[in-house]
């Protein structure tokens, strides 16, 4: 006698619309992040070319930078504790200070990229109705890792180079500037360790999903 | 969590041969596929559900014991 399972509709619809919404949210944002990687690269590789001259940015370059609460022409009563945060434009950029702008903006606009393109894939497996697979916990891991471990090293890497730009600033008359430091990427990193914690659970369900199929 | 390991055989074999019926037979009278009979028969299932062995034992004409064993050191 065979033997049927009734499904429960209204649970299959629910979790169906928020995958859809998910997707399509991801897909934006994957597109997004690979155009903003695509513009970003072409702009400085004609940039190289042209001595400096690019389609987007123009002939001028912004770097983050920090000044010094002192120098900051606050009324009375007003106070700001720790430097301030503050653009530098660098008019007419050399090739290395080219160079250094896109690496500190592609690095993070990569890592966003890969990061997109796997959640969509884990995505595509929850709309098929198969998430527990172990392709999905590789995802889940890589994930997890390029949060983790890519978001400090992002971050270490572009706070060294705006130090070495630090001579590339324009002349402060008011007295000191700094290059931005390195900020703790906080969000990345409970992000990775959030999706370490999902990896395992997937892993759980992937031993119960065999259990299931091994069930005659 | 450690994967369960058993020692439970299943003597499909040697009933359909006493019933003079293939497995084939059986899958369709039970309703599974053959694919799924072959992992109980061969011993790679994990677990049976209690559908399936009432479906068995009554195309069989047999108790469940007759089905499952547990095999001794």
């Amino acid at each position: 006698m065979p033997v049927t399972v009734a499904k429960d509709s209204s649970a299959a619809a629910a979790p169906g619309r928020a995958v859809r919404i998910a997707r399509a949210g991801l897909t934006a944002s994957l597109f997004g992040a690979a155009l903003y990687l695509g513009a970003i690269t072409v702009d400085t590789a004609v940039g190289l070319l042209s001595g400096g001259d690019r389609p987007l940015g123009g002939q001028s370059l912004e770097l983050p930078a920090q000044v010094p609460p002192e120098q900051l022409a606050l009324p009375p009563g007003y106070e700001r504790a720790g430097w301030m945060g503050v653009t530098a434009t660098i008019q007419d950029p050399d090739g290395a200070a080219l160079a250094a702008a896109w690496a500190v903006q592609a690095g993070p606009a990569a890592l966003g990229v890969a990061v997109l393109w796997l959640l969509r894939r884990v995505v595509d497996t929850v709309r098929a109705g198969a998430p527990f697979e172990v392709t999905n916990l590789a995802r889940l891991r890589t994930i997890g890792s390029l949060l983790l471990l890519g978001a400090p090293l992002l971050e270490l890497g572009s706070a060294a180079v705006r130090s070495a730009t630090l001579g590339w600033l324009p002349a402060a008359t008011f007295g000191d500037v700094a290059a931005a430091g390195p900020r703790l990427p906080l969000a990345a990193l409970l992000a990775g360790l959030g999706v370490h914690v999902l990896a395992a659970v997937f892993a759980e369900g992937l031993r119960l999903r065999e259990d299931v199929e091994a069930t005659i | 969590m450690p994967r369960s390991v058993h020692r439970i055989v299943v003597r499909l074999d040697h009933l359909l041969e006493a019933r003079g019926m293939t497995l084939t037979e059986l899958a369709q009278r039970i309703g599974i596929t053959i694919a799924n009979l072959s992992v109980l028969k061969n011993g790679r299932a994990r677990a049976v559900r209690f559908s399936t062995l009432t479906a068995i034992c009554e195309v069989l004409d047999c108790e469940p014991g007759d089905v499952l064993a547990l095999e001794r050191d």
